[in-house]
Protein backbone atom coordinates (compact mmCIF):
# COMPACT_ATOMS: atom_id res chain seq x y z
CA UNK A 1 0.00 0.00 0.00
CA UNK A 2 3.00 2.34 0.83
CA UNK A 3 4.70 1.34 -2.13
CA UNK A 4 2.00 2.14 -4.50
CA UNK A 5 1.33 5.68 -2.86
CA UNK A 6 5.02 6.62 -2.95
CA UNK A 7 5.12 5.53 -6.78
CA UNK A 8 1.87 7.70 -7.60
CA UNK A 9 4.20 11.04 -6.71
CA UNK A 10 6.87 11.48 -4.53
CA UNK A 11 5.26 12.28 -1.42
CA UNK A 12 6.16 12.55 2.54
CA UNK A 13 4.85 11.40 5.95
CA UNK A 14 2.19 13.32 7.43
CA UNK A 15 0.86 13.70 3.33
CA UNK A 16 0.91 9.94 3.31
CA UNK A 17 -1.04 9.15 6.16
CA UNK A 18 -3.83 11.86 5.24
CA UNK A 19 -3.66 10.28 1.94
CA UNK A 20 -4.26 6.76 3.37
CA UNK A 21 -7.14 7.79 5.49
CA UNK A 22 -8.67 10.05 2.60
CA UNK A 23 -8.29 7.08 0.23
CA UNK A 24 -9.45 3.99 2.07
CA UNK A 25 -12.60 6.20 3.40
CA UNK A 26 -10.85 6.68 6.85
CA UNK A 27 -10.70 2.21 7.22
CA UNK A 28 -7.21 2.35 7.64
CA UNK A 29 -6.39 4.59 11.01
CA UNK A 30 -2.76 3.23 12.83
CA UNK A 31 -0.89 4.63 15.13
CA UNK A 32 1.73 7.14 13.57
CA UNK A 33 4.75 6.50 14.58
CA UNK A 34 4.55 2.75 13.27
CA UNK A 35 4.33 4.47 9.48
CA UNK A 36 7.98 6.35 9.98
CA UNK A 37 9.40 2.82 11.25
CA UNK A 38 7.83 0.99 8.42
CA UNK A 39 8.89 3.88 5.90
CA UNK A 40 12.40 3.34 7.34
CA UNK A 41 12.56 -0.50 6.66
CA UNK A 42 11.52 0.29 2.84
CA UNK A 43 14.26 2.19 2.47
CA UNK A 44 16.81 0.38 4.35
CA UNK A 45 15.79 -2.55 2.07
CA UNK A 46 16.11 -0.29 -1.02
CA UNK A 47 12.72 -0.30 -2.09
CA UNK A 48 12.50 4.04 -1.54
CA UNK A 49 14.72 6.75 -0.88
CA UNK A 50 13.76 9.22 0.85
CA UNK A 51 15.28 12.88 0.15
CA UNK A 52 14.61 16.36 1.85
CA UNK A 53 13.06 19.00 -0.09
CA UNK A 54 12.25 22.84 0.48
CA UNK A 55 7.96 23.77 -0.41
CA UNK A 56 7.34 26.68 -1.62
CA UNK A 57 6.71 28.39 2.68
CA UNK A 58 10.50 27.42 2.77
CA UNK A 59 9.72 24.55 5.57
CA UNK A 60 11.50 21.37 4.98
CA UNK A 61 10.01 17.69 4.43
CA UNK A 62 11.44 14.52 3.84
CA UNK A 63 10.02 13.06 0.17
CA UNK A 64 9.74 9.24 -0.46
CA UNK A 65 10.87 7.92 -3.83
CA UNK A 66 10.37 4.48 -5.07
CA UNK A 67 13.41 2.93 -6.20
CA UNK A 68 14.00 0.85 -9.41
CA UNK A 69 13.76 -2.32 -6.96
CA UNK A 70 10.76 -0.59 -5.17
CA UNK A 71 9.00 -0.46 -8.56
CA UNK A 72 9.85 -4.36 -9.67
CA UNK A 73 8.71 -5.37 -6.06
CA UNK A 74 5.83 -3.19 -6.16
CA UNK A 75 4.30 -5.05 -9.52
CA UNK A 76 4.93 -8.30 -8.24
CA UNK A 77 2.64 -7.47 -5.23
CA UNK A 78 0.40 -6.17 -7.29
CA UNK A 79 0.20 -9.37 -9.45
CA UNK A 80 -0.01 -11.36 -6.54
CA UNK A 81 -2.68 -9.27 -5.08
CA UNK A 82 -4.90 -9.59 -8.49
CA UNK A 83 -4.37 -13.12 -8.18
CA UNK A 84 -5.52 -13.44 -4.57
CA UNK A 85 -8.44 -11.12 -5.06
CA UNK A 86 -9.31 -12.70 -8.30
CA UNK A 87 -9.16 -15.98 -6.39
CA UNK A 88 -11.57 -14.83 -3.55
CA UNK A 89 -14.18 -13.42 -5.92
CA UNK A 90 -14.73 -16.52 -7.53
CA UNK A 91 -15.03 -18.55 -4.35
CA UNK A 92 -17.39 -15.90 -2.44
CA UNK A 93 -19.66 -15.88 -5.92
CA UNK A 94 -19.39 -19.19 -6.25
CA UNK A 95 -20.62 -19.74 -2.80
CA UNK A 96 -23.47 -16.75 -3.24
CA UNK A 97 -24.85 -17.96 -6.42
CA UNK A 98 -24.74 -21.54 -5.01
CA UNK B 1 10.04 23.28 20.40
CA UNK B 2 6.68 22.85 22.63
CA UNK B 3 8.00 20.99 26.24
CA UNK B 4 6.21 18.69 25.97
CA UNK B 5 7.40 17.26 22.19
CA UNK B 6 10.74 18.18 23.20
CA UNK B 7 10.33 15.29 26.12
CA UNK B 8 8.42 13.12 23.78
CA UNK B 9 11.43 13.05 21.25
CA UNK B 10 13.99 12.56 23.63
CA UNK B 11 12.33 9.43 24.96
CA UNK B 12 12.19 8.30 21.33
CA UNK B 13 15.94 9.31 20.81
CA UNK B 14 16.94 7.36 24.33
CA UNK B 15 14.91 3.87 23.20
CA UNK B 16 16.54 4.36 19.52
CA UNK B 17 19.88 4.22 20.17
CA UNK B 18 21.01 5.38 16.68
CA UNK B 19 24.28 6.68 15.24
CA UNK B 20 24.12 10.64 15.91
CA UNK B 21 23.61 11.27 11.93
CA UNK B 22 20.48 8.68 11.28
CA UNK B 23 19.50 10.28 15.12
CA UNK B 24 19.08 13.71 14.02
CA UNK B 25 17.81 12.90 10.73
CA UNK B 26 14.47 10.95 12.10
CA UNK B 27 14.06 13.28 14.64
CA UNK B 28 13.92 16.30 12.27
CA UNK B 29 11.77 14.03 10.33
CA UNK B 30 9.42 13.73 13.19
CA UNK B 31 9.63 16.95 14.32
CA UNK B 32 8.18 17.98 10.88
CA UNK B 33 5.44 16.00 11.36
CA UNK B 34 4.51 17.25 14.66
CA UNK B 35 4.53 20.99 13.04
CA UNK B 36 2.19 19.94 10.18
CA UNK B 37 -0.25 18.07 12.55
CA UNK B 38 -0.01 20.43 15.69
CA UNK B 39 -0.88 23.41 12.82
CA UNK B 40 -3.69 21.57 11.59
CA UNK B 41 -4.93 20.77 14.78
CA UNK B 42 -4.67 24.61 15.86
CA UNK B 43 -6.71 24.89 12.89
CA UNK B 44 -9.76 23.32 14.92
CA UNK B 45 -9.78 25.24 17.63
CA UNK B 46 -7.18 23.53 20.05
CA UNK B 47 -4.66 25.72 22.17
CA UNK B 48 -1.18 24.63 20.84
CA UNK B 49 -0.48 22.50 24.24
CA UNK B 50 -3.58 20.66 23.56
CA UNK B 51 -2.45 19.77 20.00
CA UNK B 52 0.91 18.59 21.43
CA UNK B 53 -1.00 16.30 23.77
CA UNK B 54 -3.78 14.73 20.79
CA UNK B 55 -0.52 14.51 18.52
CA UNK B 56 1.83 12.47 20.60
CA UNK B 57 -1.21 10.38 21.36
CA UNK B 58 -1.45 9.92 17.96
CA UNK B 59 2.06 9.00 17.06
CA UNK B 60 1.99 5.89 20.05
CA UNK B 61 4.06 5.28 23.15
CA UNK B 62 7.78 7.08 22.35
CA UNK B 63 9.41 3.79 23.98
CA UNK B 64 7.27 1.73 21.47
CA UNK B 65 8.53 3.41 18.46
CA UNK B 66 12.32 4.23 19.88
CA UNK B 67 12.08 0.49 20.06
CA UNK B 68 11.14 0.02 16.69
CA UNK B 69 13.18 2.62 15.38
CA UNK B 70 16.13 0.45 17.09
CA UNK B 71 15.19 -2.82 15.09
CA UNK B 72 15.52 -1.44 12.01
CA UNK B 73 18.54 -0.17 12.55
CA UNK B 74 20.17 -2.61 14.54
CA UNK B 75 20.47 -5.15 11.85
CA UNK B 76 23.95 -4.27 9.53
CA UNK B 77 24.87 -5.24 5.95
CA UNK B 78 27.12 -7.97 5.54
CA UNK B 79 30.01 -5.27 4.57
CA UNK B 80 29.25 -3.94 8.21
CA UNK B 81 29.47 -7.25 9.82
CA UNK B 82 33.28 -8.06 7.64
CA UNK B 83 34.15 -4.56 9.62
CA UNK B 84 33.65 -5.17 12.66
CA UNK B 85 35.32 -8.52 12.76
CA UNK B 86 38.43 -7.21 10.40
CA UNK B 87 40.13 -5.76 13.72
CA UNK B 88 40.29 -9.52 15.65
CA UNK B 89 41.06 -11.21 12.60
CA UNK B 90 44.10 -8.52 11.96
CA UNK B 91 44.87 -9.74 15.45
CA UNK B 92 44.57 -13.62 14.38
CA UNK B 93 46.56 -13.28 11.75
CA UNK B 94 49.94 -11.49 13.42
CA UNK B 95 49.47 -14.59 15.72
CA UNK B 96 49.04 -17.21 13.40
CA UNK B 97 51.85 -16.38 11.47
CA UNK B 98 54.16 -15.02 14.00
CA UNK B 99 53.58 -11.39 12.88
CA UNK B 100 53.47 -10.31 16.87
CA UNK B 101 57.58 -10.16 16.84
CA UNK B 102 57.47 -7.97 13.59
CA UNK B 103 57.49 -4.21 14.32
CA UNK B 104 56.86 -2.85 10.97
CA UNK B 105 53.54 -5.26 10.99
CA UNK B 106 52.76 -4.32 14.40
CA UNK B 107 52.73 -0.87 14.30
CA UNK B 108 51.15 -0.29 10.52
CA UNK B 109 48.25 -2.51 12.38
CA UNK B 110 48.18 0.16 15.22
CA UNK B 111 48.24 2.90 12.46
CA UNK B 112 45.62 1.33 10.03
CA UNK B 113 43.60 0.42 13.16
CA UNK B 114 43.56 4.07 14.37
CA UNK B 115 42.91 5.65 11.14
CA UNK B 116 40.13 3.65 10.96
CA UNK B 117 38.27 4.74 14.08
CA UNK B 118 39.13 8.19 13.26
CA UNK B 119 37.40 7.57 9.69
CA UNK B 120 34.27 6.06 11.51
CA UNK B 121 34.45 8.83 14.06
CA UNK B 122 33.58 11.57 11.65
CA UNK B 123 31.30 9.68 9.38
CA UNK B 124 28.48 9.23 11.70
CA UNK B 125 29.79 6.03 14.21
CA UNK B 126 28.21 3.12 12.73
CA UNK B 127 27.92 0.06 15.21
CA UNK B 128 30.77 -1.59 13.72
CA UNK B 129 33.04 1.52 14.81
CA UNK B 130 32.92 0.20 18.38
CA UNK B 131 34.89 -2.87 17.11
CA UNK B 132 37.65 -0.58 15.99
CA UNK B 133 37.35 1.89 19.10
CA UNK B 134 38.42 -1.08 21.13
CA UNK B 135 41.56 -1.78 19.68
CA UNK B 136 42.44 1.81 19.34
CA UNK B 137 41.95 1.91 23.24
CA UNK B 138 44.62 -0.98 22.86
CA UNK B 139 46.86 0.37 21.02
CA UNK B 140 46.39 3.70 23.17
CA UNK B 141 47.07 1.48 26.41
CA UNK B 142 50.57 0.04 25.10
CA UNK B 143 51.99 2.87 23.63
CA UNK B 144 51.38 4.58 27.10
CA UNK B 145 52.77 1.31 28.97
CA UNK B 146 55.46 1.60 26.78
CA UNK B 147 56.47 5.27 27.03
CA UNK B 148 56.35 5.24 31.04
CA UNK B 149 58.13 2.02 30.87
CA UNK B 150 60.78 4.07 29.03
CA UNK B 151 60.68 6.90 31.11
CA UNK B 152 60.90 4.19 34.23
CA UNK B 153 63.98 3.21 32.63
CA UNK B 154 65.31 5.80 32.53
CA UNK B 155 65.20 7.89 35.55
CA UNK B 156 65.91 4.92 37.49
CA UNK B 157 69.17 4.04 35.30
CA UNK B 158 70.45 8.16 35.63
CA UNK B 159 68.62 9.72 38.68
CA UNK B 160 66.39 7.92 40.98
CA UNK B 161 67.16 4.35 41.57
CA UNK B 162 65.68 0.94 40.34
CA UNK B 163 62.33 1.70 42.61
CA UNK B 164 61.28 4.57 40.41
CA UNK B 165 60.44 2.31 37.41
CA UNK B 166 57.82 0.83 39.52
CA UNK B 167 56.52 4.07 40.46
CA UNK B 168 56.19 5.32 36.93
CA UNK B 169 54.28 2.08 36.06
CA UNK B 170 52.04 1.99 39.10
CA UNK B 171 50.93 5.12 38.34
CA UNK B 172 49.73 3.85 34.94
CA UNK B 173 47.21 1.79 35.89
CA UNK B 174 44.73 4.43 37.32
CA UNK B 175 44.90 6.10 35.02
CA UNK B 176 44.91 3.20 32.16
CA UNK B 177 41.41 2.72 34.02
CA UNK B 178 40.26 6.05 34.45
CA UNK B 179 40.87 6.66 30.63
CA UNK B 180 39.02 3.03 29.91
CA UNK B 181 35.97 4.11 32.52
CA UNK B 182 35.63 7.23 29.96
CA UNK B 183 35.20 5.68 27.21
CA UNK B 184 32.81 3.47 28.37
CA UNK B 185 30.51 6.35 29.85
CA UNK B 186 31.03 8.01 26.31
CA UNK B 187 29.56 4.92 24.82
CA UNK B 188 27.13 3.76 27.24
CA UNK B 189 25.53 7.23 26.46
CA UNK B 190 24.04 5.94 23.19
CA UNK B 191 24.18 2.10 24.05
CA UNK B 192 25.12 0.05 26.88
CA UNK B 193 25.44 -2.91 24.57
CA UNK B 194 27.76 -0.80 21.90
CA UNK B 195 30.21 -0.33 25.03
CA UNK B 196 30.21 -4.32 25.89
CA UNK B 197 30.89 -4.92 22.05
CA UNK B 198 33.84 -2.42 22.50
CA UNK B 199 35.52 -3.99 25.33
CA UNK B 200 34.86 -7.14 24.00
CA UNK B 201 38.93 -7.84 23.52
CA UNK B 202 40.08 -6.90 26.71
CA UNK B 203 39.15 -10.25 28.81
CA UNK B 204 40.71 -12.21 25.92
CA UNK B 205 43.59 -10.35 26.22
CA UNK B 206 43.67 -10.68 29.80
CA UNK B 207 43.14 -14.16 29.89
CA UNK B 208 45.93 -15.11 27.69
CA UNK B 209 48.56 -12.80 30.03
CA UNK B 210 47.36 -14.82 32.60
CA UNK B 211 47.31 -17.94 31.17
CA UNK B 212 50.66 -17.63 30.04
CA UNK B 213 52.48 -16.05 32.85
CA UNK B 214 50.77 -19.17 34.38
CA UNK B 215 52.88 -21.47 31.86
CA UNK B 216 56.36 -20.59 31.44
CA UNK B 217 56.11 -17.05 32.30
CA UNK B 218 55.59 -14.00 30.48
CA UNK B 219 59.03 -12.78 30.32
CA UNK B 220 60.04 -16.23 28.78
CA UNK B 221 57.39 -15.95 26.09
CA UNK B 222 58.72 -12.58 25.30
CA UNK B 223 62.12 -14.18 24.26
CA UNK B 224 61.48 -17.23 22.97
CA UNK B 225 58.02 -16.61 21.40
CA UNK B 226 54.93 -18.70 21.45
CA UNK B 227 55.64 -21.79 20.06
CA UNK B 228 52.42 -23.57 20.60
CA UNK B 229 49.84 -20.70 22.22
CA UNK B 230 50.08 -18.50 19.13
CA UNK B 231 47.59 -20.61 17.45
CA UNK B 232 45.56 -20.65 20.10
CA UNK B 233 45.65 -16.96 20.46
CA UNK B 234 44.98 -16.53 16.77
CA UNK B 235 42.06 -18.86 17.56
CA UNK B 236 40.78 -16.79 20.08
CA UNK B 237 40.96 -13.79 17.92
CA UNK B 238 39.28 -15.51 14.91
CA UNK B 239 36.13 -16.54 17.49
CA UNK B 240 36.03 -13.08 18.47
CA UNK B 241 36.05 -11.99 14.97
CA UNK B 242 32.66 -14.09 14.01
CA UNK B 243 31.28 -13.05 16.97
CA UNK B 244 31.40 -9.21 16.03
CA UNK B 245 30.46 -9.80 12.93
CA UNK B 246 27.08 -12.34 14.21
CA UNK B 247 26.18 -9.59 16.71
CA UNK B 248 26.43 -6.99 13.90
CA UNK B 249 23.92 -9.02 11.90
CA UNK B 250 21.33 -9.53 14.70
CA UNK B 251 18.15 -7.16 15.17
CA UNK B 252 17.49 -8.42 18.93
CA UNK B 253 19.13 -7.05 21.53
CA UNK B 254 18.86 -10.26 23.71
CA UNK B 255 20.61 -12.17 20.64
CA UNK B 256 23.32 -9.52 20.83
CA UNK B 257 23.40 -9.89 24.54
CA UNK B 258 23.61 -13.93 24.08
CA UNK B 259 26.34 -13.82 21.58
CA UNK B 260 28.83 -11.95 23.96
CA UNK B 261 28.20 -14.33 26.58
CA UNK B 262 28.59 -17.29 24.05
CA UNK B 263 31.84 -15.67 23.08
CA UNK B 264 33.41 -15.50 26.43
CA UNK B 265 32.77 -19.19 26.73
CA UNK B 266 34.37 -20.18 23.48
CA UNK B 267 37.82 -17.93 24.48
CA UNK B 268 37.75 -19.33 27.89
CA UNK B 269 37.41 -22.72 26.10
CA UNK B 270 40.07 -22.19 23.89
CA UNK B 271 42.70 -21.03 26.07
CA UNK B 272 41.91 -23.76 27.95
CA UNK B 273 42.52 -26.12 25.27
CA UNK B 274 46.20 -24.43 24.15
CA UNK B 275 47.59 -22.72 27.03
CA UNK B 276 50.85 -24.95 28.36
CA UNK B 277 49.74 -24.12 31.69
CA UNK B 278 47.03 -26.49 33.51
CA UNK B 279 44.25 -24.30 34.70
CA UNK B 280 41.62 -25.98 37.21
CA UNK B 281 38.39 -26.01 35.27
CA UNK B 282 36.34 -24.93 38.45
CA UNK B 283 38.69 -21.24 38.06
CA UNK B 284 37.83 -21.21 34.60
CA UNK B 285 33.99 -21.66 35.05
CA UNK B 286 34.77 -18.73 37.76
CA UNK B 287 36.85 -16.95 34.78
CA UNK B 288 34.22 -17.25 32.38
CA UNK B 289 31.57 -16.02 34.95
CA UNK B 290 33.79 -12.90 36.24
CA UNK B 291 33.83 -11.94 32.34
CA UNK B 292 30.57 -12.30 30.88
CA UNK B 293 29.77 -9.83 34.15
CA UNK B 294 32.62 -7.38 33.70
CA UNK B 295 31.41 -7.33 29.62
CA UNK B 296 27.57 -6.81 30.83
CA UNK B 297 28.38 -4.37 33.36
CA UNK B 298 27.82 -1.27 31.08
CA UNK B 299 24.04 -2.37 31.63
CA UNK B 300 24.12 -1.18 34.90
CA UNK B 301 26.14 1.86 34.51
CA UNK B 302 23.47 2.55 31.59
CA UNK B 303 21.09 3.13 34.15
CA UNK B 304 22.83 5.76 36.26
CA UNK B 305 23.77 7.92 33.00
CA UNK B 306 20.17 7.75 31.92
CA UNK B 307 19.03 8.34 35.02
CA UNK B 308 21.80 11.30 35.17
CA UNK B 309 20.64 12.55 31.51
CA UNK B 310 16.82 12.53 32.57
CA UNK B 311 17.78 14.62 36.17
CA UNK B 312 18.93 17.44 34.02
CA UNK B 313 15.91 17.33 31.50
CA UNK B 314 13.34 17.31 34.43
CA UNK B 315 16.11 20.67 35.65
CA UNK B 316 15.70 22.02 32.49
CA UNK B 317 12.26 21.72 32.49
CA UNK B 318 11.60 23.64 35.93
CA UNK B 319 13.67 25.97 34.52
CA UNK B 320 11.26 26.47 31.74
CA UNK B 321 8.84 26.27 34.25
CA UNK B 322 10.45 29.20 36.68
CA UNK B 323 11.39 31.31 33.22
CA UNK B 324 7.02 30.84 32.10
CA UNK B 325 5.77 32.16 35.97
CA UNK B 326 8.16 35.15 36.17
CA UNK B 327 6.48 36.52 32.08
Amino acid sequence: MLLSLIGQEPIYGYQLIKEIGKRSGGYFQFKEGTLYTALHRLEREGLIEGKWERLSNGQERRYYYLTKTGRCVLDEKRDEWRGFSAAVNLVTERANTG
Amino acid sequence: MLPKLRQYLARVKSCSRLDPTAESEIVRELQTHFEDEIGELCQTGLSTTEAADVATKRFGAPEALGRQIYEVYSKGTWSQALLAAIPHFLLALTFYFHLWQNNFWLLTTALVVVAVTLYAWRHGRPSWFYSWLGYSLLTLFVIVFLVLLAVGQGLSRFMLGSGMQWVVMAAYVPVALCLLGYAIVCVVRRDWLLASFMLLPFPAIIVWLFALEQGVGLVAYGKGGLPGGAHGVAFTFLALGGAAGTFIRLRQRLLKTAVLAVAMLLILAIVWRFAESNINPLISLFVSFCFIIFLLSPCLLQNRVVHRGSEIEAWDEACLGQAVRKT
